[in-house]
């Protein structure tokens, strides 16, 4: 091999390396043990098991919970995670909720919407439709309150 | 319900798809006649023209009442009758460069068996969870579930103050794509719909190959540029999941590979792939239409210097046709979209910058940017960067693998540009900085599979010692002749 191929080959294989050095597939016995361990689970558990939820993952228990027990002609939901929530948990919200409108800890919940409260806190002048593992259901009564 | 079954009917979609791409792409992709269905090209078109059917299967569902398998079929069968009218595109084809070197059976044992890894580990990353980026949940997977489960694309999308961290001015082609998928396979499931990244992935590493050895580029060169892209771990990394990097990377390599078959006239199905492409890479980015915009001005400098007589009646005619399939589909796109979603800003760019009375401005914003990147950007990828610097200065001038790296060049610049004007009204890290850290890296490395085959057709030129292997002969883009393309030893 004359020298500049050969100077090519070994460029190449430096970019390869570089490459694999950028990302090493250090995380591949992990991804792999979490696949053959949440393959044969539902959907909802694989993604509680993932990154996504990683930021509170009862957060995302409540939001499960919560999904199916909207009845289908409410207008719209507005969560109230009680504390600080990461922007990707903002996301996973309205994500997990659409195609229903829905605000993350609004100023103003729009009229006829429901809200979603994570934690004990109950708020005055909305009526709780269903207690759920980490939070609640809730629809304004005819003379709501505050925003939860 | 477990992961195998929806991925399994997920694979069979996308595979069934690409089979019918495959037969609409049989009489405009080279690879010796329609009776050869699966060439490394042609499955790599084929999988590119299924994508566009399940995309475009999904808004005509929406037409026609309801989205699933009979707009898909309708969409197919129209498009493979359209497709078969015309005469099969014909060239002289690959496998010029045998190689018989000692030792090359098994370097190339070991080049494939490094793609093989390298697909393992992409799919094993793509497919370890459901899809999870932020981008997914808050731009393109929010949009493709919405569309799904309404069966409609809602305004809201679009005029909803509170939904613009969405990016209502962004194309909807992915969105389609996963509301087509979900339609067909039977659901939405962002987990199983996520094999759709390490299909693409390997239909870009066929694309590569099939284009290179056509090209008349040595085996090992192919496998090599093949290998190194299979391994590029900043484009095929699990946090690319579910974006529209990974399926703008392949379309950005057909482009460039079509746009470089069309300066050259190398048969007669070129402009037809490079109207596709161009199409498909509008629908999926912003990012696209700039790409279609650069192989613009790339092929027309191309086919100008190559022919030297801008009164060649055969040359303009090329360049004119060459326009033609790179303009009308962009801009069928991007007006159907803009129709569809009315005007909407690009919401993270303040362009007044580019106003002379702001020029000042601007000047220190591209210091600050310029900083910002060669921090970020530039010191953690050095040794790439200098690895590709190498391999560039190593190869030889090759005017049809160049016209590639110039449109990554365009394209790169542009990237590396437009963090100068961003704007993110409340966010801590308001301007450059965020997009130098959020979206850079990410754009730049869409480009990795342009920059391989450019570089690959460099170096093919260096290790064949024929810096004019493969120009491909003359044919009218229009007249399906037979090339006769002279073999280098």
């Amino acid at each position: 091999m004359t020298p500049r191929p050969a100077h090519a080959a070994a460029a190449a294989a430096v970019l390869a390396a570089s490459l694999i050095a950028s990302d090493p597939p250090r995380d591949l016995a992990r991804r792999v043990r979490s696949l053959s361990h949440y393959a044969s689970q539902a959907l909802a558990v694989r993604r509680l098991g993932g990154s996504s939820t990683d930021f509170d993952r009862r957060y995302f228990i409540l939001l499960e919970w919560a999904r199916p027990r909207i009845p289908r002609d409410a207008a719209g939901l507005a969560v109230f995670p009680g504390g600080e929530l990461p922007v990707r948990g903002e996301y996973l919200t309205i994500y997990e909720f659409a195609p229903l409108p829905t605000l993350v800890a609004p100023q103003r919940v729009p009229d006829g919407w429901l809200a979603l409260v994570y934690g004990r806190r109950r708020p005055e002048g909305w009526r709780v439709i269903q207690e759920l593992p980490g939070g609640a259901l809730l629809e304004p009564t005819p003379n709501p309150g505050p925003t939860p | 319900m477990s992961l195998l079954l929806p991925l399994l009917r997920h694979a069979a979609v996308l595979l069934a798809a690409a089979a019918a791409g495959a037969l609409v792409a049989a009489p405009w992709v080279p690879g010796g006649g329609r009776a050869r269905l699966a060439s490394p090209e042609r499955a790599a078109w084929g999988m590119a023209a299924g994508l566009a059917l399940v995309a475009g299967s999904f808004p005509l569902g929406l037409l026609v009442g309801r989205p699933g398998w009979i707009p898909f079929l309708v969409l197919a069968g129209a498009a493979a009758a359209a497709s078969l009218l015309r005469p099969a595109s014909r060239t002289g084809v690959s496998d010029a460069h045998a190689v018989s070197a000692p030792g090359a059976g098994r370097t190339a044992v070991a080049l494939l068996a490094v793609i093989a890894l390298g697909l393992a580990l992409f799919a094993i990353r793509a497919l370890t969870e459901p899809m999870w980026s932020n981008d997914f949940l808050a731009i393109w997977g929010l949009k493709g579930k919405t569309i799904y489960a309404l069966s409609a694309v809602p305004r809201r999308l679009f005029s909803d103050p509170a939904l613009g961290f969405s990016h209502p001015e962004y194309p909807l082609g992915i969105p389609f794509l996963y509301a087509g998928l979900a339609s067909l396979a039977g659901g939405w499931d962002d987990h199983a719909a996520a094999v759709v990244f390490p299909l693409i992935q390997a239909a870009t590493l066929l694309a590569l190959a099939g284009w290179l050895r056509r090209r008349g580029v040595p085996r090992p060169v192919v496998l090599s540029a093949a290998a190194v892209l299979a391994l590029d771990l900043p484009l095929y990394t699990a946090s690319r999941v579910g974006l529209a990097d990974i399926p703008l990377s392949f379309f950005a390599l057909l482009l460039g590979t079509s746009l470089s078959d069309a300066v050259d006239g190398s048969d007669s199905g070129a402009p037809v792939r490079l109207a596709l492409a161009s199409a498909l890479a509008a629908a999926t980015k912003n990012e696209g239409l700039f790409l279609a915009a650069a192989a613009l001005a790339v092929g027309l400098i191309a086919s100008r210097r190559r022919d030297g007589s801008p009164r060649d009646r055969v040359a303009s005619g090329r360049r004119r046709g060459l326009a033609l399939a790179v303009v009308l589909p962009a801009l069928a796109v991007f007006v159907s979209h803009r129709l569809w979603r009315g005007s909407a800003p690009l919401r993270d760019f303040d362009f007044g910058l580019l106003a002379p009375a702001r020029w000042g401005e601007l000047a220190s914003r591209m210091a600050e940017t310029a900083g910002q990147e060669a921090l970020h950007v530039l010191l953690p990828s050095l040794a790439i960067v200098a690895a590709l610097a190498v391999l560039f200065a190593l190869g030889r001038r090759t005017p049809w693998a160049d016209r590639l790296l110039a449109i990554a060049a365009c394209a790169a610049a542009a990237y590396l540009f437009l963090p100068s004007l961003g704007l993110y009204p409340g966010h801590p890290e308001m301007g450059p900085l965020f997009l130098v850290r959020t979206a850079v890296g990410r754009t730049l490395s869409a480009l990795g599979p342009l920059v391989a085959a450019g570089l690959a057709g460099r170096l093919g030129a260096l290790v064949s010692g024929a810096a004019s292997i493969r120009r491909t002969a003359a044919a009218q883009p229009s007249v399906p002749t037979p090339t006769t393309e002279a073999r280098t030893p």
